[in-house]
């Protein structure tokens, strides 16, 4: 693994550098919402450790071992469900998610052509912006919860994906369709 | 018909491989799907925030998967190749629809040169829908420049394609390398001096004798079996008796070139970096071959070699020329098993030029020049052990002192060859022959050039 990244691209080690910088942003948001301070094993180290792993091997199942342990453990160290922190979370876990997959499918020396960063960053916002709507959601129910409950939630968070694949297919379609 | 081949093996290897997904989309539809039970199990609804995301991308990967039939092919360019010049492999891909990018790599092999430096690419395939798709191929350009003669192998590549956020991959597939025949650059070589004893009736020296030519020699009174057109009617008028003009004779040499492939001195690093004395032969057999066949002489090869002793018979032109290059591109560095003195006759007609070219260490190779000498022709020994021949570092103490020794036996062995009419000329590129040759047309004994 590491001998690669000797011939590796700056492309390359800026997408594995991204990995482990979004693991120490939520090593870091952990360690300051928890309360645990910079030393706690679970809230820092762990993260710490898998974080490296996934940048080091991000075609892998460790990045997937490392997300998991992201998503999962967050609702054990973050104490409010309405807490802002959880969309920057959701921010991370993007940030590492599409830099490992950016970085698994391309050869470790090339240089990715111009642009394809640019567009992913693009891409990448858009996709922010509706965890960022969902979260709007969240507080909003957080402050009156409808009846239902988290079902509803659930059902409503489906409906806005189902939306969303829709209108993709539409942009997508035939051309001589149109 | 080789080049067909190459290209429809290549096509079929590529059509056996699908799309497949990839670690990124499995991870983004596992953590999507635990997401929310965790979050429903917990009471956590910020879960749903943190995995929307990931169900998003998941999603859309899902919907966009990609159609095509991807197919690969190597071409690795011209089947010979001149070492030092610029070369490009493409790696040709078609069916990409759906595709994002697509990639290639180029493996490293000896004495190719990669562009980019470790040789892989990466290219956009949505930015031209039209490429990829159908007959025209998406082309990923590969810099692979050959940097020393002989036969290189170019690849193998390994081809991919992606589609948008890496969730579903093409590949990689291996496609096979090609061999591919490297020239040797012989380099700028010229020679202001004649070739000394043309024979033959065509060619671009002039003779000493009168005959077919274009050089005027004088008018003489006409005879039998003079060509009309060669009449001077002025000077026949005048003197009431037909004259001809008589023009010198247009001859050629014929220039024998023995390679000594026997040793290789020095650790050879590509074409304008360090050179082996096998380099430096090669090179230099390339640019006399070159020069002499370009002015008509008529040119041999014999490479003596304890691989395989070839030999190419004397002929000129340019289609000629490439034989010789291409004779060279293939020598091997062996030893002699067996060196007889009295069966080393090369069947050279008397007035041929030898220039042999050698590192003039092998016993066989002094004592071939000697007798040619011997024998009344013109040798010149190019010496191909020149001070830029970096010897391998060499940990045996001892080993270094007979080496040194050796060079010295060396030294006193050229002295005895240039005794025996043998003119001794270190390989110096252009010019190289300049004087010596001046000084075998004038008919003097060859004498020391160092």
């Amino acid at each position: 693994m590491i001998s690669e990244l000797r011939h590796a691209s700056a492309e390359q080690l800026g997408l594995r550098i991204a990995v482990l910088a979004a693991f120490l942003g939520w090593a870091g948001l952990a360690a300051a919402v928890s309360g645990r301070g910079p030393t706690d094993i679970w809230a820092v180290g762990i993260p710490l450790v898998m974080g490296l792993l996934a940048a080091l091997k991000p075609g892998g199942l460790l990045p997937l071992a490392g997300l998991g342990y992201l998503i999962l453990g967050w609702p054990v160290l973050s104490p409010d469900p309405a807490s802002a922190a959880a969309l920057v979370v959701a921010g991370l876990v993007l940030i590492a998610h599409t830099c490992c997959a950016l970085a698994a499918v391309f050869p470790v020396a090339a240089a990715l052509p111009a642009g394809l960063l640019r567009h992913y960053g693009i891409r990448a916002a858009v996709v922010f912006a509706a965890a960022g709507l969902l979260w709007c959601l969240v507080r909003l129910f957080q402050a009156a919860p409808p009846p239902g409950g988290a079902a509803l939630l659930l059902l409503a968070v489906l409906m806005v994906l189902a939306g969303l694949l829709l209108h993709h297919r539409w942009i997508r379609r035939p051309a001589a369709a149109q | 018909m080789e080049h067909t081949r190459e290209q429809s093996r290549s096509a079929g290897e590529g059509a056996q491989v699908r799309w497949r997904i990839t670690h990124a989309h499995l991870r983004a539809v596992v953590l999507a799907g635990l997401g929310p039970l965790a979050g429903l199990l917990l009471g956590r609804p910020d879960l749903l925030v943190i995995i929307a995301p990931l169900a998003l991308i998941a999603a859309v990967s899902a919907a966009g998967r990609p159609t095509g039939s991807p197919r690969a092919r190597f071409n690795a360019g011209a089947a010979t190749l001149t070492e030092g010049a610029e070369h490009t492999a493409a790696v040709d891909m078609t069916g990409l629809q759906g595709a994002e990018t697509a990639s290639a790599t180029l493996a490293s092999t000896p004495w190719i040169a990669r562009r980019p430096l470790h040789g892989a690419r990466t290219v956009r395939a949505d930015s031209r829908p039209e490429a990829g798709e159908g007959t025209r191929p998406l082309r990923l350009s590969l810099g692979a420049s050959p940097t020393r003669w002989g036969r290189r192998t170019i690849g193998p590549v390994r081809a991919a394609a992606a589609s948008a956020w890496g969730a579903h991959v093409w590949g990689p597939v291996t496609l096979p390398d090609r061999q591919r025949l490297v020239l040797p650059a012989g380099g700028a070589f010229d020679t202001s001096a004649a070739a000394p004893h043309p024979r033959g009736l065509v060619g671009q020296h002039r003779s000493a004798r009168p005959g077919e030519g274009s050089e005027f020699s004088s008018l003489r009174a006409f005879q039998w079996g003079d060509r009309l057109k060669r009449i001077h009617w002025p000077r026949s008028t005048r003197s009431s008796q037909l004259h001809v003009t008589a023009t010198y004779a247009d001859q050629d040499t014929h220039v024998a070139l023995i390679l000594d492939a026997q040793a290789e001195l020095g650790i050879p690093d590509g074409v304008g970096a360090g050179a082996s004395s096998l380099d430096h032969a090669v090179r230099a057999g390339a640019a006399i071959a070159e020069h002499f066949t370009r002015q008509g002489d008529r040119v041999s090869l014999h490479t003596v070699s304890g691989a395989q002793t070839r030999r190419l018979p004397a002929g000129t032109g340019r289609r000629h020329a490439g034989r010789i290059l291409q004779l060279l591109a293939q020598t091997e560095s062996a030893a002699e098993h067996r060196v007889d003195p009295e069966r080393m006759r090369l069947l050279l007609p008397p007035g041929t030029l030898v220039v042999m070219l050698s590192p003039l260490v092998s016993a066989g190779m002094l004592t071939r020049a000697a007798m040619l000498a011997r024998r009344g022709l013109s040798v010149i020994a190019v010496d191909v052990l020149t001070e830029d021949v970096q010897a391998a570092e060499e940990p045996d103490p001892v080993a270094e002192a007979a080496w040194r020794i050796r060079l010295l036996e060396r030294e006193d062995e050229l002295i005895q060859l240039q005794r025996h009419g043998v003119a001794v000329v270190p390989w110096r590129g252009p010019g190289s022959l300049d004087a010596v040759l001046r000084q075998m047309a004038r008919r003097g004994r060859p004498g020391v050039q160092r």
